[in-house]
């Protein structure tokens, strides 16, 4: 049974290929239906984090409620929930998708149809949203909108013939827009009356109010003073306050069935409020949670320490208030005899991981030190023990074990026809196991089985570069599979630093060993003497480099009016050495613990 | 009694800037010379009366190019330092030359006017390398120079010379270091080319204009120079300057060793009795401070630290090094009371060595000078 408001709500996301317009389209929805005036809009309100806007991507999802008088005289309200947009957060954005009926398309009319915009486009299809396409940037001299047209048809099969032509940057047909989105999304359905089911697809730590989350609500109702329970960590609270964000928080009476809004409860810690949990009614709770829950681990692990030993305490206080507003970053105090005290974290995957760095250098101002990132092994032991191995120091010696596993993954890499034979060779390159090929109209989807650490290397790179920037891949976690791993450590003058060692295939350790003591060589800078770069298996060592012994470094004038100068020329000399960590008798500079990922086998 | 100090006087006018130089210097400002000489003796003579009637061991004209000068002008510097000052009967009294601005009866003047060491700004015997970094003579010129320079009576002659230059090859440096030290001269000063920051030649240098030899070529000429020179029988005693037996220069050794100096002029800079300072850069407050109508900036005398580390900095440029002893008297302490880490593994390297009461930099060393003193400044500043 529809009601009224039902029928006046509609709930739809945006996708798009990158740089083809999505959050301009949303900035130009909400400025539209008045949520934000036009001359306090910041740009881009959606991308509202820094580096989000700086990468162009959108990291984590939010939800905004536009009321918006549409021609047929009625007011409805639209809940545009905005989706990451890279594969380290697809599960973010699965459940991101399934809070929507439907999803604008938008494509760029000089660009046409992309490799992500098919990817989104397959993702939306699974959870049943009506695809509404879009195409922007027809202001452009050389927009092909017709060509456009076609191709979404053609490659897609998605009927185009009535997609609004819309120019997202100077405001055009973004009424069309609105319109198509009352006309052509269903309007969501769901017994308010049922006992609550809510998925929470997003969640966010608020100073004041605690953790806060942005559900859908998919039947009952949910109000201030109700108990409720997340039905699958357990957990039970009272709710405080419901409402919508529009686009400050607006409370409202209640939250119903096909309302999509936001739930307060006084919740201390992030961790009980996880995304694609199922709020219900404590009183009377539904017989079971939403579909596709899923408890998210990180799959990436790297250390990370102060370049300043005496940051510790204030890298530990950063990663505290980062985690309060991040459920999927993990961390956990480690040593490392070359890097002293930090913390190996946890991360959903390599962007994640980047983000987290760079927020720790901009937002806290630290001065930090990244090792290579690793994945999690299994090592099964002679004497029947299994132990998970997150950082390569802490492998087990290799005559207590018996074999290794590492985690997998499905991935599926979209492309262009003319970029299968070198993608191809990528995915082999990488240890992928070839599964099927699917043909997409024009494009191409491979199917692999491949090493989740393969892919954390510059996979990434390597797909962008083959395919000028066509391709794009996701994947997921299929589980773990026996490996023939073994433990790479690079000895510096005769010494093992901990800190650079790693754990790879047999038969990639040689090539990797080799290309890694040449990056070495290449970012330590000379010093007084001779130092040796050893690339090491067990005790055998596969690959040397030196860095030669520095021949000149002497200032070749000094005289009475520059001593001062060149006193402090020196001293400068000196600060600049602070970034250099002392591993033994060499001095490392920090890039050189992060030389293993910009590694050309 | 006082120590003996040096006196330098700067003389910041040349008939054109070289690529190279940030040193305080104009071209096309030759009529303030004479105006300019008679507020440098005004100056002699305000700082005498500040410091007293002390003893001048050395004199030194630099620039610029202090050759633009008359006869007559370098007599009127000379006459007033010695009206002022107790300039010793065997100063050393050197100007610097530019080749391109001498001729005999010039030479004649200097010489009659006291100046008794030449440094001539050579800096390489390469037609092509000397019109790229902007000088105004030829080769031809510098060594007509050098043999004008023994007519005229100089024995004590200083070459400069210029390593590393954009487009020098470790051969063309050899050419012309072997043909420099076959000219009459008793010192050869062989600098390695800084690129200084805002210069003409920075700029081309930036842009990829011109590319510079890399460390391997620069340590290669430096092993060039140590073996040309030393078969021509100039001993090394300073990183870049080499000389005859007894032709060492002695007024740079006053800085090299940390003794007092009094600098005249514009933007010329002093270290006299513990206190830094220097004169304002500009002609009309350099004026004011000439007659004492202004003060002079203060430059920093340097905490203990600083002054200690600085005997290092300058000390181990020697050959022979720092002089423990006076080490020891100055600061209170041995160098390794101070440096104990540094002075022992710098040893342990074989960057650093003791003989006969100086700490000095091996030849090892002395190749990676700045490296042994960020050692010594990590230690303790």
């Amino acid at each position: 049974m529809e009601s009224e408001r039902m029928e006046r709500t509609r709930n739809f996301c945006i996708i798009a290929h990158i740089d083809h317009g999505k959050s301009t389209l949303a900035d130009r929805l909400l400025e539209k239906t008045g949520v934000y005036e036009k001359r306090e809009m910041v740009e881009q309100v959606l991308d509202s984090m820094e580096l989000e806007r700086e990468r162009g991507i959108t990291i984590k999802s939010k939800a905004v409620r536009m009321d918006y008088r549409a021609r047929d005289g009625k007011t409805y309200a639209l809940n545009l929930i905005d989706t990451p947009g890279h594969v380290d957060f697809t599960y973010e954005v699965s459940r991101a998708l399934a809070a929507c009926e439907g999803a604008l398309l938008v494509v760029d009319a000089t660009q046409g149809v992309e490799a992500q915009t098919l990817a989104n486009v397959y993702m939306a299809l699974e959870h049943d949203l009506e695809i509404l396409p879009v195409i922007n940037k027809i202001d452009l001299p050389s927009a092909r909108p017709d060509e456009v047209r076609a191709e979404i048809e053609e490659v897609i099969g998605l009927d185009a013939s009535d997609a609004p032509l819309i120019s997202a940057k100077v405001g055009l047909g973004i009424d069309e827009v609105l319109e198509r989105i009352v006309s052509g999304i269903p309007a969501p359905q769901g017994d308010e009356d049922a006992p609550l089911q809510a998925l929470i697809f997003d969640s966010y730590y608020d100073n004041y109010r605690g953790a806060i989350c942005f559900v859908r609500v998919a039947q009952g109702t949910v109000r201030p003073g109700m108990r409720i329970r997340m039905m699958n960590t357990g957990a039970c609270f009272d709710v405080v306050e419901v409402g919508v964000r529009s686009p400050g928080y607006v409370p409202t009476q209640e939250l119903r069935a096909g309302d999509v809004g936001y739930v307060a409860a006084s919740i201390k810690d992030l961790h009980d409020t996880r995304v694609g949990d199922t709020i219900t009614d404590d009183a009377n709770p539904a017989q079971e949670s939403l579909p596709g829950y899923r408890q998210v681990n990180p799959m990436v692990f790297c250390g990370i320490y102060p370049a300043d030993g005496a940051d510790y305490e204030n890298l530990k206080d950063a990663l505290e208030k980062l985690r309060l507003n991040d459920a999927s970053l993990t961390y956990d105090p480690e040593t490392s005899q070359a890097l002293g005290f930090g913390f190996r974290c946890g991360f959903l995957g390599l962007l994640h991981m980047e983000i987290i760095q760079q927020r720790l250098e901009r937002e806290f101002d630290l001065d930090i030190i990244t090792t290579a990132p690793s994945v999690v092994y299994r090592v099964h032991k002679t004497d029947g023990t299994v132990v998970q191995v997150d950082n390569p120091s802490n492998l087990p010696p290799a005559g207590t074990i018996d074999y290794m596993e590492e985690p997998f993954v499905a991935a599926s890499v979209h492309t262009p026809q003319e970029y299968v034979g070198a993608l191809m060779e990528v995915c082999q390159n990488k240890r992928g196991v070839f599964k099927d090929m699917v043909y997409e109209g024009q494009r191409v989807c491979l199917h692999y089985q491949m090493p989740l650490s393969e892919i954390i290397f510059d996979f990434f790179d390597q797909v962008k570069s083959r395919s000028r920037g066509y391709a794009s891949y996701d994947y997921e976690l299929s589980g773990y599979q026996q490996s023939d791993l073994v433990k790479l450590d690079v000895l510096l003058n005769g010494e093992i630093c901990d800190a650079l060692s790693m754990i790879v295939h047999k038969d990639r350790a040689y090539p990797r060993g080799r290309s890694l003591a040449e990056k070495l060589k290449d970012v330590i800078p000379r010093q007084l003497f001779e130092i040796p770069i050893q690339a090491a298996i067990g005790g055998k060592v596969i690959a040397r480099e030196t860095v030669k012994a520095m021949r000149k470094d002497v200032l070749a004038k000094c005289y009475g009016g520059d001593i001062t100068r060149k006193r402090k020329l020196l001293e400068k000399q000196k600060e600049g050495k602070k970034r250099m960590r002392q591993l033994g008798s060499v001095q490392v500079p920090s890039e050189a613990f992060m030389a293993v990922l910009k590694m050309d086998e | 009694m006082d120590e003996a100090i040096g006196v330098y006087i700067h003389l910041p006018f040349c008939a054109r800037k070289c690529a190279y130089c940030d040193f305080t210097s104009f071209a096309g400002e030759e009529a303030r010379i004479e105006e300019y000489v008679k507020t440098v003796c005004r100056e002699a003579r305000a700082q005498a009366a500040l410091f007293g009637r002390r003893l001048v061991a050395t004199i030194y004209l630099g620039g610029g190019t202090p050759s633009l000068l008359t006869g007559a002008q370098a007599r009127a510097l000379l006459d007033a330092l010695r009206a002022c000052f107790d300039v010793a009967p065997d100063a050393e009294i050197t100007m610097e030359a530019n080749p391109g601005t001498l001729t005999p009866a010039k030479l004649c003047a200097y010489r009659e006017a006291g100046v008794n060491r030449l440094s001539l700004g050579v800096q390489s015997l390469d037609d092509g390398l000397l019109a790229a970094i902007g000088r105004i003579h030829t080769a031809a010129q510098a060594r007509e120079a050098a043999r004008m320079a023994r007519e005229a009576g100089f024995g004590n002659v200083n070459l400069d010379l210029m390593a590393g230059l954009p487009g020098q090859t470790p051969r063309l440096w050899e050419e012309t270091l072997a043909e420099a030290a076959s000219l009459p001269c008793a010192h050869l000063s062989c600098y390695a080319l800084i690129v200084e920051e805002g210069t003409p030649l920075a700029a081309r240098v930036a842009s990829g204009a011109c590319a510079l030899p890399d460390e391997d070529a620069l340590a290669e000429m430096d092993e060039i120079t140590e073996r040309i020179a030393r078969r021509a029988g100039f001993a090394r005693y300073e990183v870049s300057n080499y000389a005859r037996p007894g032709f060492a220069c002695r007024h740079n050794l006053t800085y090299w060793e940390c003794r007092p100096y009094l600098g005249l002029g514009l933007a010329a800079h002093s270290d006299m009795d513990g206190r830094r300072f220097y004169n304002a850069s500009d002609w009309a407050a350099y004026a004011r401070q000439a007659c004492g109508a202004q003060p002079r900036e203060a430059e920093g005398d340097g905490s203990a630290a600083e002054r200690r580390f600085e005997r290092l900095m300058m000390g181990l440029r020697m050959l022979r090094g720092v002089d423990e002893a006076r080490f020891h008297r100055d600061f209170g302490g041995a160098v390794a009371d101070f440096y104990p880490k540094t002075v022992r593994e710098m040893t342990a390297l074989g960057m650093l060595e003791r003989e006969g009461g100086y700490m000095r930099l091996t030849a090892r060393g002395m190749q990676v000078m700045n490296a042994v003193l960020v050692a010594f400044l990590q230690e303790n500043s």
